[in-house]
């Protein structure tokens, strides 16, 4: 009897009987399009969503959510920290060029808090203090790499972060050297940091160069958070040399008392040079306040010459004049600061090589340190003094919109030299001051293997 | 999983990603007629049936605009048609109809049966079914109508699979009842 039934069913549904009329379907469908779409929301720009997210959102789609959340996810992520952590396939390099942002990142990132987990775990103080200088390393390429992509606050809430993370690798490496008379930490670990802080040093400085371009708040804060950590990389760096030191002293075969001398005598050198830049980079600031200052003078002398009727731009010109002589005076202070902490760096240097020569190593790091911090006061200053230069050279543009007066198509001094100077480029070579006519104002800083400022029209 | 079902999961992401009513449109083709008879055996008349169908698929709109979570389409639709059925039950409550969850009295079986008999087979299992109870009533329409496995229905009707096939098995048995006996 139920086959009977079933069969009958089978009829009803091959038979049509009961399927809905064609013409309700039709006008049904027209009829749910049209309420469709006055539901739909006026469009505006979609949020971004992250690559990692949308792809992860295109693969849960095909899942139940018990599957997708408690089992793929987990499980995916897994994988890959595994493959990154014990890199057992080739292609897993992509993942260690990840940047933040990238869909890679987070397997990188926790790729490397496994290693860092298993070391730590085997008691492996080397280890993982290698691991720990290697990851800032890391941390700082990619800093450098992020500030390379387009200007956005994505972008540098990114470089903000990675410096964060940059300064915790910095400070663990930091407080691993300190510990290193009780924990056994290996003279090649020493050399290992040492070398690997002169680098992450080198790429914080290109950071802080590209930075010094930018004259937005949110980059000046990032700058000076480099600049800090830079600091403490530089620290890392003399840390490093005093405990290659007491490592030769104590006896330990793996570092030679010459290899140990010649890092001291590096290390000096690296100061006087940072000193030296430092006092470069504000003779630089002084060069072009100079010559805004001398411009600006002219300009307000044209605008009376003129007849110009705007007294608000005259007025605006004057008021602008007198800013630029604060500045200057500022920054005449600050080239005499530097040239006293500049000389108190060459010093500590020629005492420390001294010393060297006598072989008095422990006392050669006292003058390392001091030579150290000394520089570092140096290149506060000249940091300061570039702040200042930007705060004020963005005016210059302002006054030039408000001038109807001066057409950049002239060929007046007054309108050519007001350009807009907004990018302030920290490089070797020359400083130019680029005009609207095509025309360049170049000035050559003392010695040519400082880095001369370069001042472009954006 | 059949290209079929890849093709909705593609339609159902584009929908979330950017909604757009001409995907949703191709949905409504695939299913409109298996919610349609779903409905058809619920209720009193066709016209019912369509305006139930009709308000079903405009739900699911919302539902896919809303990012809600979506284990299967079809399931969704079931579940919809099978809620609005009890709304359009309740509002009718204390009215001489279909009551949800009640066998319909019949009074006098042997006239039932007489009635029955006068259409042809399948007009008469389609009055038969119409006649049982609203549990019966789905599980038959589903398994033998629309053709769904057992733990589709399961999923639609909220129980296991076992309660399934026991349920189907005293609604066959109920037709079986309510048709007249084959001589």
């Amino acid at each position: 009897m139920a086959h009977r039934i079933i069969a009958q069913l089978d009829q009803l549904r091959a038979g049509r009987k009961i399927d809905p009329r064609s013409e309700w379907i039709t006008e049904s469908r027209r009829l749910l399009l049209v309420q469709m779409k006055n539901t739909l929301p006026v469009k505006a720009n979609p949020p971004q969503t992250a690559p990692l997210e949308q792809a992860w959102n295109w693969l849960a789609n095909f899942m139940s959510v018990n599957m997708a959340e408690r089992v793929v996810r987990p499980l995916a992520v897994l994988v890959i920290v595994l493959l990154v952590a014990t890199q057992l396939v080739n292609n897993v390099d992509a993942a260690y060029e990840a940047l933040p942002g990238d869909w890679l990142y987070p397997a990188k990132r926790a790729a490397e808090q496994t290693q860092v987990a298993v070391v730590a775990m085997m008691g492996d103080q080397n280890g993982e203090t290698k691991l720990h200088i290697k990851f800032a390393g890391r941390r700082a390429e990619e800093t450098k790499k992020i500030l390379q992509r387009d200007v956005t606050t994505q972008n540098t809430a990114q470089a903000v972060a990675t410096v964060a993370d940059l300064k915790v690798e910095i400070a663990t490496v930091n407080q691993k050297l300190n510990d290193a008379g009780t924990s056994g930490l290996g003279a090649d670990v020493a050399k290992d940091v040492k070398q690997n802080s002169e680098q992450i040093k080198d790429v914080l400085q290109d950071v802080k160069n590209n930075l010094s371009v930018s004259t937005s708040t949110a980059n000046s804060a990032l700058s000076q958070a480099v600049s800090e950590t830079k600091n403490l990389v530089k620290d890392v760096s003399v840390k490093a040399v005093e405990v290659l030191v007491s490592k030769q002293l104590a006896g330990d075969a793996s570092v030679s008392k010459e290899e140990v001398a010649k890092v001291v005598a590096t290390t000096l050198q690296s100061a006087a040079s940072d000193a030296n830049m430092s006092k470069q980079n504000v003779d630089g600031v002084k060069t072009i306040i100079d010559a805004v200052k001398t411009e600006v003078k002219d300009l307000t002398t044209d605008f009376k010459k003129q007849g110009n009727e705007n007294l608000n731009v005259v007025t605006t010109s004057k008021q602008f004049s007198d800013q630029i002589n604060v500045v200057a005076n500022q920054t005449v202070a600050a080239v005499l600061q530097t040239e006293a902490v500049s000389a108190q760096v060459q010093k500590s240097v020629i005492e420390g090589q001294a010393l060297l020569s006598t072989g008095d190593l422990t006392k050669a790091v006292d003058k390392i340190k001091e030579a150290n911090q000394a520089s570092q006061t140096a290149e506060k200053i000249s940091d300061q003094s570039l702040q200042t230069i930007q705060s004020v050279l963005p005016i210059v543009q302002v006054i030039k919109d408000n001038n109807p007066v001066v057409s950049p198509s002239t060929s007046t001094v007054s309108g050519a030299v007001f350009v807009k100077p907004v990018s302030i480029i920290m490089t070797t070579g020359t400083f130019v001051f680029t005009t609207t006519t095509g025309g360049a104002t170049t000035f050559k800083t003392s010695t040519s293997t400082i880095a001369p400022i370069i001042i472009n029209k954006r | 999983m059949s290209g079929a079902k890849f093709n909705e999961k593609k339609i159902l992401y584009q929908l979330r990603t950017n909604p757009n009513p001409e995907d949703f449109a191709v949905l409504y083709d695939t299913y409109v007629k298996q919610i349609y008879h779903f409905v058809y055996f619920k209720v009193a008349s066709s016209e019912e049936a369509e305006d139930i169908t009709s308000e079903v698929f405009l739900k699911a709109w919302h539902y896919v605009q809303a990012k809600k979570e979506i284990n299967s389409f079809r399931g969704l639709l079931y579940r919809m048609a099978r809620n609005a059925i009890i709304d359009l039950y309740r509002a009718r409550a204390g009215k001489a109809e279909v009551m949800l969850g009640e066998e319909i009295e019949m009074a006098d079986p042997e006239n039932w049966q007489a009635a029955i008999e006068l259409k042809s087979d399948t007009e008469g299992v389609l009055a038969a079914l119409k006649k049982l109870k609203q549990e019966y009533q789905e599980v038959v329409t589903l398994r033998y109508i629309e053709q769904l496995d057992i733990h589709e229905i399961a999923e639609i009707i909220g129980k296991g699979n076992v309660a399934v096939r026991v349920t189907l098995h005293r609604a066959l048995k109920k037709l079986e009842q309510l048709l007249p006996k084959q001589t």
